[in-house]
C-alpha cells in the first residue's frame, strides 16, 4: 500500500520550471530517496510535501487524505509530518530537552518520560537533556533534530539531507543508525540528497530528478544497473558507455561480443558497462579467455589500493587508433605505462533506451 | 503586514510632502524672494563652513584615534577606547554649555566647530575602530611582502577598506551639524536650525520658516547622495574560509609613545574633562538649593514616560516593515524602508514644523499633545528600531518558523513561539537606544510639547536661556546619567560586530 501520492505536480518561480509533471508513490514503511544534483527542484519537492510551499497543480496525498488539489491544502502545522532540515535548524533559545518535547502535546512526568525515551533512541545520553544547541556537535544537534520531529509521531518523516553537513566519517555511521531507527518504528521516510552513493545505501526505493523531472524511479540495485540514460547512469556512479551493435543478445563494441542484460532489437544502439565489471590481466595470460581485447596501458595512477589506468584498445577492423577507457584496477595489479594488457568483461552490458 | 508597513512609511513621507505642498502652494513668486536673499545665503556660507570644518577634523581625529587604540601597542589601549566612546554620553548642547560656562566670550565659526568636533567625533571612531578589528590582517600582509612601506600600506591598503565606515561615520556627523539647535544657539552662531527656530519664534508658521525648512531638507537629502554615492558599490569581503587570524600590533617608538598618549589625554581632557569639570563647578556653586526637586522630578518623570511611550511606539511600528524586508524582501520593501531612512535623516526642526502644519490643518484635536510628540519622535528614531530589530529576525531563520509550523503549531504561535523569542534582545536593544535618543531630544520637544509639559532637555535650555547655569547643572547631571547607558551599549555593539 502507498502512504504518500504524488500525481503530476507542476510548480514553476517565473520562466523557471521548479517541477515538471512529477508523479511518484512512497510505499508504506519504505525508506524512498529522491537523488539529483543540486537545482533539480528535490529540495522544492519535499518542502511541498511539508507544506512549505505551494504547488502550480497537481495533487498529493497521505494515507488517502488529500493533502494538497486544486481546491483545498492542509497547512503545514495540521499535515503531521515530521521534518528535518540539513542543519538541523535547532530552535537556538531552547535546551535540548525543550527542542526535542516542542512537538509535544502532553506535559509533566509523562512528558519528560517521552523525551528520555525519545533521547535514548536517538542514542543521546540523558546528562545531554539540559544543554543547549550551540553545545552540541553537528552529529549530536542532527540526532535531536531527528527526535523532535519523531516525538509527534508522524505519518511521514522528510529528511533534507541530512547528513551532508557531517564529517565523511561520521556520515555513514549517522546513516545507519538513522535507517535502522526510522525501520524500527515503522516510518515511512523520504530523504533527498545530492550524494549517489548515500541514496544507494540508505534507500529501497530510489528516484532519481533532473530539471524538475523525475527521470527513473525504482529499486537502487536496478537503476545502477539498469539506468535509462547515459546521465542517469554517470549520475549513480562512472560508467563505460559505448557504442554497439545489437545481434540476437549479444553486443559487439570495441570489447568484443558482450553478452546482454535483456534481449533487445538487433541495430545499433549506445551500451554501458560499470568500470568494476572491466577486468585486467597480463596480456599472455588472458589471450585463452573467451571475448575481450587486447590494450595498452598509456598512464597509471597508482594511489594505493586501487590503480586507475588509461587503457587505449586495440582495433582489428582498421587502422585508426583505437578508443581508450578509463579502467579501475586493485592495487595488487598495477600494470606500467606501456604495458599490454587483456580487458574482459564480467555480467552483461546493459542497453541505454535514449541516447 | 504590508498594509501595516506601508501605513508607517507613508505617515513618514509626511516632512517631504509638507515640504512640497507647501513650496507648491506659496507659488515661486513669493519663494524666490525668501529663498535667495543675503540672509540664506549667509546661513548657507556658515552651515558649509561648519560641514566643511568639523568633518574632516572629525574624520582625521577618528581615524588616528582607532588606529592608535586597535593597532598600536599604546599603554591603556581598552581604558582609550573606552573614553573615545565616552563624548557620547553628553549631549551636544551640554557641551556648548560646559564651554560658554569656562569661556563665557566663545562664539562664531571656530568655536562652533571645535565643540562640535569634540562632541560628534565617537560617530566616527566607533565605526572606524570596529572596521580595523574587523579587516583581514593577511591583505596588509601581503601588501608588504610587495614591497610596500607601511606608509604606503596605510594609505593604499588600509584607507580603502576603511571607506564605507568612514563615509557612513561623516554622513551622520553632517547630518547632526545640519540638526543641532542648542549647541549653536548657545554660543550664537547662526545655523539653518537656528535660523529656522528664531523664525518660528517670531513669526509662528510662516513662510519665511518653512522655506528655511526646505532649503534645510534639501541640504539633507543632497547629503544622503552625496554618501551614497561616495560609498560606492564596491564590496570588501574576505575572500577566502577560515578564521582570520588576530590583528598585526605596531609597536611605537617611545617619542611616537608620549605623542599619541598626548592626544588621547587632550581629546579626553576637551571632550570629558571641560563639560565634566564646568558641571561638577555649577553643581558645588548651586549646592543642594541648585536640586529644586519640585521642577527636577517632574521633569525626570516626563522625560521617562516620554522615552518608554516613545520607544515601545517605534519598535511596534518597526516590526512589520523589518519582518517583511527579512521575509520576503523586494523592491516595495526596499522603498518603504527607504522612506523611514529619509524622513529620519531630516533635522527635528524640519519633522517637528511638518507636523504643526499637518496638525494644524488636518488633525486639530491631536495639536500640541503628547500624540503629536510621539509622532515626532516615531519619524525621527525609526531607523534605530528598525537596524536592531532586522538584526535580530534575521538571526532566526524563516526555517526554525517552518519546523514550528511541522510540529504542529499555527503560524501565528510559530512567530510568537520563535521568531519574536529570538529577536527580543535584539528589539530591546534598539527600544533602548530609541529611548536614550528621545531623553536628549531639545528641538522637536521644545516645538510640539503640550504647553507647561517640560522635559529634562527642555527644562535645562530652559535654565540656561535665562543664564541660570547653576540651576541648569542637575538636569544636565541627569541627562547624562541617563545617557551613560546609552554610551555603554553602542561601546558594546560595536565590539560585538567586530565579532568579540
Amino acid at each position: 500500500m502507498s502512504a504518500l501520492e504524488l500525481h503530476s505536480i507542476s510548480k514553476s518561480y517565473g520562466h523557471h520550471h521548479a517541477l515538471r509533471n512529477i508523479n511518484l508513490s512512497v510505499p508504506t514503511g519504505s525508506r524512498t530517496v529522491i537523488v539529483g544534483p543540486s537545482g533539480s527542484g528535490k529540495t522544492t519537492l519535499l518542502r511541498m510535501i511539508a507544506g512549505f510551499e505551494h504547488p502550480d497543480s497537481g495533487r498529493l496525498s497521505l494515507n488517502g487524505q488529500t493533502l494538497v488539489d486544486e481546491t483545498h491544502e492542509v497547512p503545514a502545522h495540521q499535515r503531521l509530518i515530521g521534518y528535518v532540515p540539513q542543519d538541523g535548524a535547532l530552535f537556538p533559545h531552547m535546551t535540548v530537552a525543550a527542542n526535542i518535547g516542542f512537538g509535544l502535546a502532553t506535559k509533566g512526568v509523562v512528558r519528560q518520560q517521552r523525551i528520555a525515551e525519545l533521547m535514548d533512541s536517538v542514542a543521546l545520553s540523558a546528562h545531554m537533556a539540559n544543554r543547549w544547541p550551540h553545545e552540541l556537535s553537528g552529529g549530536q544537534q542532527q540526532r535531536v533534530a531527528l527526535a523532535r520531529a519523531l516525538a509527534q509521531q508522524p505519518r511521514l518523516m522528510l529528511l533534507d539531507e541530512p547528513f551532508s553537513a557531517l564529517d565523511t566519517g561520521l556520515r555513514g555511521a549517522m546513516r545507519k543508525m538513522v535507517a535502522r531507527l526510522l525501520s524500527d518504528e515503522g516510518v515511512t521516510t523520504l530523504l533527498v540528497t545530492h550524494d549517489q552513493s548515500e541514496a544507494l545505501s540508505f534507500a529501497d526505493q530510489l528516484a532519481v530528478m533532473r530539471d524538475g523531472r523525475l527521470v527513473q524511479s525504482g529499486h537502487p540495485l536496478d537503476l545502477y544497473r539498469r539506468p535509462r540514460d547515459e546521465q542517469t547512469a554517470l549520475f549513480l556512479g562512472d560508467a563505460v558507455v559505448l557504442p554497439a551493435r545489437i545481434e540476437t543478445g549479444w553486443a559487439h563494441c570495441d570489447l568484443g561480443p558482450v553478452p546482454l542484460d535483456y534481449d533487445h532489437p538487433n541495430g545499433s544502439s549506445q551500451i554501458m558497462l560499470r568500470p568494476e565489471q572491466l577486468q585486467l590481466s597480463d596480456a599472455q595470460v588472458g589471450l585463452n579467455g573467451v571475448g575481450g581485447c587486447r590494450g595498452l596501458v598509456t598512464e597509471s595512477d597508482f594511489s594505493g589500493n586501487s590503480c586507475t589506468l588509461t587503457v587505449q584498445l586495440h582495433t582489428l577492423a582498421n587502422d585508426r587508433p583505437g578508443r581508450t577507457l578509463l579502467v579501475r584496477s586493485s592495487g595488487m595489479y598495477a600494470p606500467s605505462a606501456g604495458s599490454a594488457v587483456h580487458v574482459s568483461i564480467i555480467g552483461h552490458a546493459h542497453v541505454l533506451s535514449e541516447p | 503586514m504590508i498594509g501595516v508597513a506601508a501605513l508607517v512609511s507613508l505617515l513618514s513621507l509626511l516632512p517631504i510632502a509638507y515640504i512640497a505642498v507647501v513650496s507648491f502652494q506659496t507659488g515661486w513668486a513669493t519663494l524666490a524672494p525668501l529663498i535667495f536673499r543675503a540672509r540664506v545665503a549667509e546661513l548657507l556660507t556658515n552651515t558649509v563652513l561648519l560641514v566643511l570644518i568639523t568633518v574632516p577634523s572629525c574624520v582625521v581625529l577618528g581615524l588616528a584615534l582607532a588606529w592608535l587604540t586597535e593597532r598600536s601597542n599604546l599603554p591603556g589601549r581598552r581604558c582609550w577606547s573606552l573614553l573615545a566612546t565616552a563624548p557620547l554620553a553628553v549631549p551636544a548642547f551640554v557641551h556648548s554649555y560646559a564651554w560658554v560656562s569656562l569661556v563665557p566670550p566663545i562664539h562664531g565659526l571656530f568655536a562652533g566647530a571645535l565643540i562640535s568636533v569634540i562632541a560628534y567625533f565617537p560617530f566616527l571612531y566607533l565605526p572606524i575602530a570596529a572596521t580595523l578589528r574587523r579587516l583581514d590582517p593577511a591583505i596588509e600582509d601581503v601588501a608588504q611582502s610587495m614591497g610596500l612601506k607601511p606608509w604606503a600600506v596605510f594609505f593604499r591598503v588600509l584607507l580603502p577598506q576603511l571607506r564605507l565606515a568612514i563615509c557612513g561615520g561623516a554622513l551622520l556627523v553632517s547630518l547632526h551639524l545640519l540638526a543641532e539647535y542648542g549647541l549653536y544657539a548657545m554660543i550664537r552662531f547662526d545655523t539653518f536650525t537656528t535660523a529656522i527656530f528664531d523664525q518660528f519664534k517670531s513669526t509662528f508658521n510662516g513662510p519665511a520658516a518653512h522655506m528655511l525648512a526646505g532649503v534645510l531638507a534639501v541640504c539633507c537629502l543632497a547629503l544622503l547622495s552625496a554618501e551614497s554615492a561616495a560609498r560606492g558599490t564596491a564590496r570588501y569581503a574576505r575572500v577566502g574560509s577560515g578564521s582570520a587570524r588576530e590583528q598585526r600590533i605596531v609597536r611605537l617608538k617611545p617619542a611616537a609613545t608620549l605623542l599619541a598618549l598626548a592626544l588621547q589625554s587632550l581629546t579626553c581632557a576637551l571632550a570629558l574633562g571641560v563639560p565634566l569639570l564646568t558641571l561638577g563647578n555649577w553643581l558645588i556653586v548651586g549646592g543642594r538649593q541648585a536640586w529644586q526637586m519640585a521642577e527636577l522630578l517632574p521633569a525626570l518623570e516626563q522625560t521617562l514616560l516620554f522615552g518608554a511611550a516613545g520607544a515601545a511606539l517605534t519598535t511596534c511600528a518597526a516590526i512589520p516593515i523589518a519582518w517583511l524586508s527579512i521575509r520576503s524582501p523586494g523592491r516595495l520593501q526596499r522603498v518603504l524602508e527607504s522612506c523611514n531612512y529619509i524622513t529620519s535623516s531630516l533635522p527635528g526642526i524640519v519633522v517637528a514644523l511638518a507636523l504643526v502644519t499637518f496638525t494644524i490643518h488636518f488633525a486639530r484635536p491631536i495639536y500640541q499633545t503628547t500624540i503629536t510628540v510621539l509622532l515626532a519622535y516615531l519619524l525621527m528614531f525609526l531607523p534605530r528600531a528598525l537596524v536592531s530589530l532586522r538584526a535580530g529576525i534575521a538571526q532566526a531563520p524563516v526555517e526554525l518558523e517552518n519546523i514550528a509550523r511541522s510540529l504542529g503549531r499555527s503560524p501565528t504561535r510559530a512567530l510568537w513561539l520563535v521568531t519574536l523569542r529570538l529577536a527580543a534582545p535584539a528589539a530591546a536593544a534598539g527600544a533602548a537606544l530609541v529611548f536614550l535618543a528621545i531623553t536628549n531630544e531639545l528641538t522637536a520637544t521644545l516645538l510640539l510639547a503640550p504647553n507647561g509639559t517640560r522635559t529634562l532637555a527642555t527644562g535645562f535650555w530652559a535654565m540656561t536661556s535665562e543664564i541660570d547655569y547653576v540651576a541648569a547643572a542637575p538636569y544636565a547631571f541627569l541627562m547624562i546619567l541617563l545617557s551613560l547607558p546609552l554610551t555603554g551599549l553602542l561601546y558594546h555593539q560595536s565590539k560585538r560586530t567586530a565579532g568579540r
